[in-house]
């Protein structure tokens, strides 16, 4: 018997810690070839309005950094979900800003009953732009 | 031209070649498609077919021959499509 069990009697839950990661990268010029072909029904299948919004206003390298690095994102996230996660739209998975700047996932739809379904509690997410890609971070507790 | 030589059509927009699209070929191992090229894909063959495409149905594409399926049951039965 475990030393934890034996001392209390009882089996002790998991700690609770990481349960799962994803990474995922994403080349701004391609990403930006692809919005150039395809137009704006790409972009919405991939983005929701307010993080079209989100990205607008800026010059078009920052902006085309911008969508990659969300589009990056929300497939860290679905990753993080592993089997759970089959079937999830892209805009299940929102990443907005919080007002430091920090990213911040929102799960709707699909992904959210995947992410219950998988029993994680919080998302912590983290984006980078570096030599023409984005790559993001995703950690679920 | 029938839906799968369309689709292959489709695909050679985005930069493969005919050869290598058999309706076996796996799309991520065979054909190196990514999630993010499989959307542009995706909308592609929406935009070339007039459909629409599910997030459901975009999860479950494993192989060529899935694209070439969901193509062939969304559309309504069009004469000279085969």
């Amino acid at each position: 018997m475990p030393g934890a069990e034996a001392l209390t009697g009882q089996v002790v839950p998991d700690a609770p810690g990481v349960r799962a990661v994803g990474i995922d990268v994403v080349d701004v010029g391609r990403l930006r070839t692809m919005l150039e072909r395809r137009g704006q029904p790409l972009l919405d299948r991939l983005l929701t309005p307010a993080e079209q919004t989100l990205c607008q206003g800026a010059s078009a390298r920052h902006r085309a950094a911008c969508l990659a690095g969300r589009v990056a994102a929300k497939e860290a996230v679905r990753k993080t979900l592993g089997g759970h996660g089959a079937g999830c739209a892209w805009r299940d998975v929102e990443i907005g800003r919080e007002p430091s700047g920090a990213p911040v996932p929102r799960l709707t739809g699909r992904a959210a009953r995947a992410f219950e379904t998988a029993g994680l509690s919080r998302l912590h997410l983290s984006i980078t732009h570096e030599a023409g890609v984005a790559v993001a971070v995703a950690v679920a507790v | 031209m029938n839906v799968r030589e369309e689709v292959v059509d489709v695909l050679r927009g985005v930069g493969f070649d005919a050869g290598e699209l058999e309706d076996g070929r796996h799309l991520g191992r065979d054909l190196d498609i990514d999630s993010t090229e499989l959307v542009e894909i995706v909308v592609a063959l929406e935009q070339r077919f007039g459909i629409d495409i599910d997030a459901e149905a975009e999860g479950g594409f494993t192989t060529f021959g899935d694209l070439v399926a969901c193509v062939t049951r969304l559309l309504p039965a069009v004469a000279g499509r085969g």
